[in-house]
């Protein structure tokens, strides 16, 4: 069963993701801020990361950052979750080396259809 | 109004999808009626679809007529739906085209195109394979039944719903561009692609023999006899080795179709190679007459 990392400072936005990714059989863990989601990589590896983009402490692009600093030899596949939608944002988030982009609002069908793309589902 | 449509209503509905479309709704599937059709009653300020079949019925060939199949139709689509099916095109059967080709002409048929993600969505993985394909004149034509989705594809403008579904982030940065709430897709891909608006049953404005053909999830709507026949179309545009792509769960069982299975690929299907290549027309009443 692959493993989801849920990062976002929303437990809306978490309680929502959990639900679409358990009824999607992944197991998922979920962390409030990037400072917490580095620790709890540093336990356990997820196979794929929901990232938000803007939370405190520690933003999804900074966790990012941080995470390619690694140098993982098997990084999890990133997921960047987010209401910012302009280009500029995505290009950074891909810069940054995210593999997907998911806008807020988000369905099921966007969830399901970035973790195929992905290779996760 | 939440109730769905009485009975007699909703028959009455369905054989007008039937006689424009071929299409029918499964009993399973009436209780959408009724929700398809609300914004086309708010619009009309209708008050019920007895209403709507009233006014339809007094004026048979008009365009409310038109315009209620039309929300009868499903028209859900995404870019790379199934991407199963779209890396098996990708890795399997576009090299395969290619390695048989005599000439350097690739020709794709997406019947029931929807809104167009599925074609753009060849394009856009015609693009990414890169050189294979520099030197090769590569045709693709969309169609589908419904004029208003024909419409909304050759724009090639979406929401962003329909942009998060199935479109990888690479290619939403390499080929759109950002215009308001909407994403617009660039003429360079939409150029690739030609639309018409035609039924799968009688396609007047599809011409030729194609390497590819995608009918996915169409079949699906049609009850047998028209299934035969809609095969028999999609055969008449088929030369030996040209490949048929259906949806998930569709198959061609006892439909009397040319086309065979591609026992390594699924939903892939091949037209017989034994078949005689001259006539494509012949293959039409052959498999109507089987």
């Amino acid at each position: 069963m692959p493993h989801c990392l849920v990062v976002d400072d929303s437990k809306v936005i978490r309680k929502v993701a959990r639900h679409i990714l358990e009824s999607l059989h992944l197991q998922v863990d979920e962390a409030g801020d990037g400072r917490e989601a580095l620790e709890m990589c540093d336990a356990s590896m997820p196979d794929v990361v929901l990232l938000d983009w803007n939370m405190p402490i520690m933003s999804g692009l900074d966790f990012l950052k941080e995470l390619s600093r690694r140098n993982l030899a098997h990084p999890p596949k990133v997921i960047f979750c987010t209401t910012e939608n302009g280009v500029d944002y995505i290009r950074a988030a891909v810069d940054a080396g995210a593999d997907e982009y998911v806008m807020k609002p988000f369905d099921r069908d966007t969830l399901e259809s970035k973790l195929q793309i992905v290779g996760v589902l | 109004m939440t109730a769905a449509a009485p009975h007699h209503t909703a028959e009455k509905l369905c054989r007008l999808l039937s006689d424009m479309t071929g299409q029918t709704v499964s009993e399973g599937r009436r209780w959408r009626i009724e929700s398809s059709l609300r914004p086309l009653l708010r619009a009309r300020g209708l008050t019920s679809l007895d209403a709507l079949i009233a006014a339809i019925e007094r004026d048979p060939g008009g365009p409310l007529a038109a315009q209620a199949v039309d929300a009868m139709l499903n028209h859900e689509s995404s870019f790379f739906r199934d991407i199963g099916v779209f890396r098996t095109i990708e890795q399997s059967v576009l090299p395969r085209i290619r390695d048989a080709a005599r000439e350097k002409l690739l020709r794709i048929w997406c019947a029931g195109a929807s809104t167009g993600q599925e074609a753009y969505s060849l394009a856009m993985m015609l693009k990414r394979m890169g050189p294979m394909w520099d030197d090769w004149r590569i045709s693709i034509h969309a169609t589908d039944v419904s004029p208003a989705a024909i419409e909304t594809a050759r724009r090639g403008r979406y929401t962003q719903m329909d942009m998060q579904r199935g479109l990888p982030i690479n290619e939403l940065l390499r080929w759109f561009t950002a215009v308001g709430d909407d994403w617009q897709l660039s003429d360079e891909i939409r150029e690739m692609v030609s639309f018409s608006a035609d039924n799968l049953l009688d396609p007047r404005r599809v011409s030729g023999l194609f390497d590819l053909i995608l009918c996915r999830n169409v079949l699906f709507y049609f009850p047998e006899e028209t299934k035969r026949a809609a095969c028999a179309r999609l055969a008449a545009f088929a030369r030996p080795g040209t490949y048929l792509v259906l949806g998930a769960g569709e198959m061609l069982t006892g439909l009397g179709s040319r086309f065979v299975s591609c026992r390594d690929l699924n939903c892939i299907y091949i037209a017989d190679r034994r078949s005689d290549p001259t006539r494509p027309d012949r293959y039409a009443s052959e498999t109507l007459a089987s």
